[in-house]
C-alpha cells in the first residue's frame, strides 16, 4: 500500500491513489442513545463506482444523508470533496460541491412528465412574467436523458413509464449540471424497483456516468450487482465500517461474511437444538447446526443432510471429505455458512449434485431416484435433532426430501391446494396451473409479463376472470379479496407496495388486521389476546426487537416484510400467494423468509411465489412457471431450476428482455 | 381474558416493566400528546386572573358546557367518517334540516314531541344514506360529494321553513329535550358524554373501530384483507347523519325555535375540533376524547373573551388562532422528537 501518499488515516485499505474525490473521515452520528454511525471513514476515487453495502440499519442511509446535508454528523468528523471541506448539515453546500443524490423512492411526481420532474430540481427556464418556456425545458430534459443514453416520451407522465425509465429520469435529473460540476452521484438502492432484466440497462447508465469522470456511490442489497458493477466496496455493519475492498478478486461469500459478521455463528451453534449426536457423528456440526438454526433453507437443509449422510457412513475424516464440497460452494466456516446457505442452496439445486457425486454415490442416489428414499429418510432422521428445536428445521427436515425431484413428484400426487384455469386479466392471457399442497411453485417473468398481475388476480387485488379452485375443491365465485380470504388464499404483497400494510398502525395492529375477528368476542377486540398472538407471530417470523407497539412505518424493509407475512400466516391460509417478497429486504431477512416459506410448505400449505428476483425462485421453488406475454411459456422443475435457465425462459420471446413484451392486454 | 392482560404485558416487558411505566406516563402527559389540555388550563388561568369574579364561577362553567354541548355533538358527528377517511361536509346542512323539520312538524302536525324527534333523526339517517349513495356507491370524492349534498339539503331546509324562523310548539314539552337539567347542566351535555363514550368504545375497542381506522389510513390494504371498505364508510356516513340531526334537534329545542340559517355555522367549529382532537391523546388518530376537550377549550376561551368584554367577533378570531397554536405545538414537539 503506497503509504507515502497517505495522511494518517489509511483506514479503508484502499490502494492510495492521488485522485481521491470524496474523503470522509471519522464520521459518527448518534440518534438519542443509538449510535447509527461509529467513526466511519470512506474515500471515493474519482471516476470510481464505489459500492456501500450492509444490512438494513447498518448505517448506509445515515451516511448518505450526512453527505446530503440532511443529517448533521457528530463533532469530530471531516468530509472533503475534491479538497474542499463540506460543512456539516448544509444541503446547499453539498449541492455546490457537486454531490447529487438519487434516493430510493426517486422523488418523482408521478403525474408530471419527465421534463417537469427534471425541472423540479434544476429549475425551469422562464421568460417574461415568469412563464415557463416549455420548449426550452423539454430540450433540456431530452439533452440530459440523451447524456445517459436514454430516449423516452416526454409527453407521458412518469407514473406511466417503465420502472427503469423512471430511474433514468431520476438519474438524469441528478446529472443536471446547471448548478456546477457534478462530482459524485449517490444512488440509493437504485434497482429495488427494477426487474433483473432491466438492471443491466441501469448499469450501462452508471458505467457511462463513471466513464465521464463522475464518481458513483452505489448502495444496494444485491451483491451480484456490486460484483458486476463496482470497483470498490465498503461494508458497514452496526454503524461501523468493516472495511473497504477492491471488488476484483472478492467473492460474494466474503462480502456476505463481512456484512453479517461472524458474531452470529457461535451464538447459533450453541443453541440447544443443534443436535448433539449430529455433532459427534459427523464433525460437521458447525455447518449443519448452523444451517438448521438459521434456517437456511431446504437447500441448505439438504446440503447438511447430504453431508451428514456421507459423514455418518464413513464416520471418520468425513470432515475432510465433505468439507471441500461445502467449502467449494460456499466457503462455509461457521460464520458465513449461514448466509452462504442462501447462496449455496442455489448451488444445491444444481451444483451439489456433482459435488455430492464426488463425495458419495449413495447420497447422489438419494437425491435422484426414489429407491434411495430410505436413505434420504435416514439422513433426514439424522437431521431431525434439529427439527425439534426450531420451527424452521421442520421445514428443512422435510425439505430435504421435497426439494429434490422425487419430492416434487410427491407434490403432484398430493391433492392440489390451488387449481387455476384460464385466468385472464390485464397482461394475463389465460393461465393454467396447479399448486400442490406442500409445494412451492415459483412464477418468473419480466415486467409486463403478467407476473405481478397473477399474484394480484388470485388475491382479488387486480380485476380478473377465470376458474380458481381452492384446496377443498370448491370454486371461487368471483375473484375478490373476500372470496380469496374465505377460500384460504392469502396474498402477500411486497413491503414497498402501497397496499401492503397500514404504515400508521403499529406492528400489533398490522399483524392482526386480517384475523382480527379471532381476537374478538361480540365485536370487541380482546387486546390481551391480540397482543399475545402478535408477540407469538413476531417470534415465529423472528422480528427483532419483538415490540408489537412499534410503529410499522419505522421498521426496516425486512421487518416490514415479515410483518406482512405474519399477518397472512395468522389467517392460517391453505395457499399463500407472494408477490416479490424479498425486494428491498436484506440478506439475513431474505433467508428467514425463505425458511418461513419452507416451513409453511412442510405444513401442507401450497405456495405460489411470484418474484422478479430469480434468486428467490432458485432458492426455494420446486417448480417455476415462466411467464411470457401473459402465458406460461415454460415450466422448469426440480434440479433444473437455475438462474440462467429461468432468465433464458422468461426472456425467450421477449426480445432479450429490454423491450416491453407485447403481451395480451 | 381482560384480566389476563396486565399479566401478559408484564411477562412480555420483563424486567423493564419498572422503568416503562413512568416513561409511558410522561409520554402521555407530554405537550406533544395533550397540548390542547395545557392550552385549556392556561386559558382558564388567564381568565381567572383577568376576571376572577366573573369567570371563576359555576355559572360560567355551566354556560360553557351548555352552550358548547351542541357544538360538541356536531364535532363528534364527523369523528367516525374522518376516521374512515371520509369528509362529511353536509353536517351543517343536516343540523339545519333536522332542526327545521322539528319546527315544521310541530307547527303543521299534532305529532307528539317524541315522534317529531324520531322523524328528525330519521331525516339524518336519510341524509347519511344519500351521502353513502354519492360517496360509496357512485365513488365521488367525499369532499366534493358531501359539499354537493350539503347544498341540496340546505335548499330543502330553506324550502321546508319557507325562509322563516319556526317557533310554533317549539317550547314546552319539545324543548325539554334540551333544557331539562340537573343542577343547571342541561341534557345535551349528557348526550355529548354518552356519544363520546360510545364513539370511543367503537373506535378503540371493537373490530369495527379498528377496520374504520384501517380504512381511513389505507383503504387498499383494508380491502385486501377482506374487509368491506364500502360498508364501513356507509356506516360512518349514516352515523354522522344521525348524530348531526341529533345536534339539530337539540339546538331547536334549546333555543326553542327553528332557524334554517343556524346549522351551517356549526360546520367549521365541528371540523376544527375534530382535527384538533385528532392531535390529542391518540397520536394523530381521530378520537372523541380529544374532540370534546378541543370543544371545551374553544368554548372556555370564547365565553371568557365575551365575559371580559371583547367584541362579538373576537371568539371566532380566537378559535382560529387556538387551532393553529394547539396543532402547531404538537407539530413542533413531534419535529423535535424526530430530530433528537
Amino acid at each position: 500500500m503506497g503509504r507515502e501518499l497517505t495522511t494518517p488515516a489509511d483506514l479503508d485499505g484502499l490502494p492510495d491513489v492521488p485522485d481521491v474525490l470524496l474523503d470522509a473521515r471519522e464520521v459518527s452520528k448518534t440518534f438519542g442513545e443509538q449510535r447509527a454511525l461509529d467513526h466511519v471513514s470512506v474515500r471515493v476515487r474519482r471516476g470510481a463506482v464505489h459500492a456501500v453495502v450492509g444490512e438494513n440499519g447498518s448505517g448506509k442511509s445515515t451516511f448518505i444523508k450526512i453527505l446530503a446535508g440532511y443529517h448533521t454528523p457528530d463533532h469530530g468528523c471531516r468530509i472533503t470533496v475534491a479538497g474542499q471541506e463540506l460543512p456539516p448539515g448544509t444541503p446547499a453546500e453539498s449541492l455546490r460541491l457537486g454531490l447529487r443524490f438519487v434516493h430510493q423512492n426517486l422523488g418523482l411526481i408521478a403525474q408530471f412528465d419527465a421534463a417537469d420532474n427534471i425541472g423540479l430540481v434544476a429549475g425551469y427556464p422562464t421568460g417574461p412574467v415568469g412563464r415557463i418556456q416549455v420548449r426550452a425545458q423539454r430540450r433540456r430534459a431530452t439533452e440530459l436523458l440523451a447524456r445517459i443514453g436514454v430516449t423516452l416520451d416526454l409527453a407521458v407522465p412518469v407514473g406511466q413509464l417503465r420502472p427503469v425509465e423512471r430511474s433514468a429520469v431520476a438519474v438524469a435529473r441528478a446529472l443536471d449540471d446547471r448548478h456546477g460540476e457534478i462530482r459524485l452521484l449517490v444512488l440509493d438502492e437504485p434497482t429495488a424497483a427494477l426487474p433483473p432484466t432491466e438492471v443491466e440497462a441501469l448499469f450501462r447508465v452508471v458505467r457511462d456516468v463513471a466513464a465521464h469522470g463522475v464518481s458513483v456511490l452505489y448502495v444496494s442489497h444485491r451483491l451480484d450487482e456490486i460484483l458486476a458493477l463496482a470497483d470498490v466496496v465498503s461494508v458497514l455493519r452496526d454503524g461501523r465500517l468493516q472495511g473497504t475492498f477492491p471488488v476484483e478478486g472478492l467473492s460474494r461469500d466474503q462480502i456476505v461474511r463481512h456484512i453479517l459478521g461472524d458474531a452470529l455463528v457461535p451464538k447459533l451453534s450453541t443453541r440447544p437444538d443443534s443436535a448433539p449426536e449430529l455433532d459427534g457423528a459427523t464433525g460437521l456440526s458447525g455447518a449443519a447446526g448452523l444451517t438448521s438454526a438459521t434456517g437456511l433453507d431446504g437447500a441448505a437443509g439438504l446440503n447438511s443432510a447430504a453431508s451428514v449422510d456421507g459423514g455418518s457412513r464413513r464416520t471418520d475424516g468425513s470432515r475432510v471429505d465433505s468439507a471441500p464440497r461445502v467449502d467449494s460452494d460456499s466457503s462455509v466456516d461457521g460464520g458465513s455458512g449461514r448466509v452462504d446457505g442462501s447462496r449455496v442452496d442455489r448451488a444445491a439445486g444444481v451444483d451439489s449434485d456433482s459435488s455430492v457425486d464426488g463425495g458419495s454415490g449413495r447420497v447422489d442416489g438419494s437425491r435422484v431416484d426414489s429407491a434411495s428414499r430410505v436413505d434420504s429418510d435416514s439422513s433426514v432422521d439424522g437431521g431431525s435433532g434439529r427439527v425439534d428445536g426450531s420451527r424452521v428445521d421442520r421445514a428443512a427436515g422435510v425439505d430435504g426430501g421435497s426439494r429434490v425431484d422425487s419430492g416434487f413428484r410427491r407434490g403432484d400426487l398430493v391433492r392440489p391446494a390451488l387449481e387455476v384455469h384460464s385466468l385472464v386479466a390485464r397482461y394475463l392471457a389465460g393461465v393454467d396451473f396447479t399448486v400442490g399442497a406442500g409445494e412451492i411453485v415459483g412464477v418468473a417473468g419480466l415486467d409486463g409479463s403478467g407476473r405481478d398481475e397473477l399474484a394480484g388476480a388470485l388475491g382479488g387485488a387486480v380485476p380478473a376472470r377465470g376458474i380458481v379452485i381452492d384446496a377443498d375443491g370448491r370454486t371461487l365465485g368471483k375473484l375478490t379479496p373476500r372470496a380469496a380470504r374465505a377460500h384460504g388464499i392469502a396474498l402477500v404483497l411486497p413491503n414497498w407496495h402501497p397496499a401492503s400494510a397500514v404504515r400508521e398502525f403499529d406492528v400489533r395492529e398490522n399483524v392482526s388486521l386480517a384475523s382480527l375477528r379471532r381476537f374478538a368476542s361480540g365485536g370487541v377486540v380482546r387486546r390481551g389476546r391480540e397482543r399475545q398472538a402478535a408477540l407469538d407471530w413476531l417470534a415465529d417470523v423472528d422480528i427483532r426487537p419483538r415490540d408489537p407497539a412499534k410503529l410499522y412505518g419505522l421498521l426496516s424493509g425486512g421487518n416490514q416484510q415479515k410483518v406482512i407475512v405474519a399477518r397472512w400466516l395468522a389467517t392460517r391460509p391453505r395457499v399463500m400467494v407472494l408477490d416479490d417478497p424479498t425486494s428491498g429486504v436484506d440478506v439475513g431477512a431474505r433467508a428467514q423468509i425463505y425458511q418461513l416459506l419452507r416451513a409453511q410448505a412442510a405444513a401442507g400449505v401450497g405456495i405460489l411465489l411470484c418474484s422478479s428476483d430469480s434468486e428467490d425462485l432458485v432458492a426455494v421453488c420446486d417448480r417455476v412457471l415462466c411467464l411470457v406475454a401473459g402465458r406460461v411459456a415454460a415450466e422448469i422443475s426440480g434440479s433444473d431450476v437455475a438462474e440462467q435457465a429461468v432468465l433464458a425462459a422468461i426472456s425467450a420471446r421477449a426480445g432479450g428482455g429490454l423491450e416491453r413484451p407485447t403481451g395480451a392486454a | 381474558m381482560i384480566t389476563a392482560e396486565p399479566e401478559q404485558a408484564a411477562a412480555a416487558a420483563g424486567g423493564r416493566r419498572g422503568e416503562r411505566r413512568p416513561r409511558a406516563l410522561a409520554a402521555m402527559l407530554s405537550p406533544r400528546n395533550i397540548a390542547a389540555v395545557y392550552v385549556w388550563l392556561v386559558l382558564i388561568a388567564i381568565f381567572a386572573a383577568w376576571k376572577p369574579d366573573l369567570f371563576l364561577t359555576s355559572v360560567t362553567a355551566k354556560r360553557v358546557l351548555n352552550e358548547y354541548a351542541i357544538t360538541g355533538i356536531a364535532a363528534l358527528s364527523v369523528v367516525l367518517p374522518l376516521a374512515a377517511g371520509v369528509f362529511d361536509l353536509s353536517i351543517g346542512a343536516t343540523i339545519g334540516l333536522s332542526g327545521v323539520l322539528c319546527g315544521w312538524l310541530l307547527g303543521h302536525t299534532s305529532l307528539p314531541p317524541g315522534a317529531v324527534i324520531a322523524l328528525a333523526l330519521a331525516s339524518g339517517l336519510l341524509v347519511g344514506a344519500l351521502n353513502s349513495l354519492v360517496v360509496v356507491a357512485m365513488r365521488i370524492d367525499s369532499f366534493i360529494g358531501t359539499l354537493a349534498t350539503g347544498a341540496i339539503i340546505a335548499a330543502v331546509t330553506l324550502g321546508v321553513s319557507g325562509d322563516q324562523i319556526l317557533t310554533e310548539r317549539t317550547s314546552g314539552a319539545f324543548a325539554r329535550f334540551a333544557i331539562e337539567n340537573t343542577h343547571g347542566i342541561q341534557l345535551p351535555v349528557l348526550y355529548l358524554l354518552i356519544l363520546m363514550v360510545v364513539i370511543g368504545f367503537l373506535l378503540e375497542q371493537t373490530v369495527f373501530g379498528r377496520f374504520t381506522h384501517a380504512t381511513g389510513y389505507n383503504p387498499d390494504v383494508t380491502r385486501l384483507v377482506g374487509v368491506g371498505v364500502g360498508r364501513i364508510r356507509t356506516l360512518t356516513l349514516l352515523s354522522s347523519g344521525v348524530i348531526a340531526s341529533l345536534a339539530g334537534v337539540a339546538l331547536t329545542a334549546r333555543i326553542e325555535s327553528a332557524d334554517p340559517s343556524n346549522g351551517p355555522s356549526y360546520l367549521i367549529p365541528a371540523f376544527s375540533a375534530a382535527f384538533l382532537g385528532a392531535t390529542q391523546f391518540r397520536h394523530g388518530r381521530f378520537n372523541p376524547w380529544g374532540t370534546v376537550v378541543a370543544v371545551l377549550m374553544l368554548g372556555t376561551g370564547s365565553i371568557g373573551l365575551l365575559l371580559a368584554g371583547a367584541p362579538q367577533w373576537a371568539p371566532q378570531v380566537f378559535q382560529g388562532v387556538v387551532l393553529i397554536v394547539a396543532v402547531g405545538l404538537t407539530v413542533i414537539q413531534g419535529r423535535r422528537k424526530d430530530a433528537a
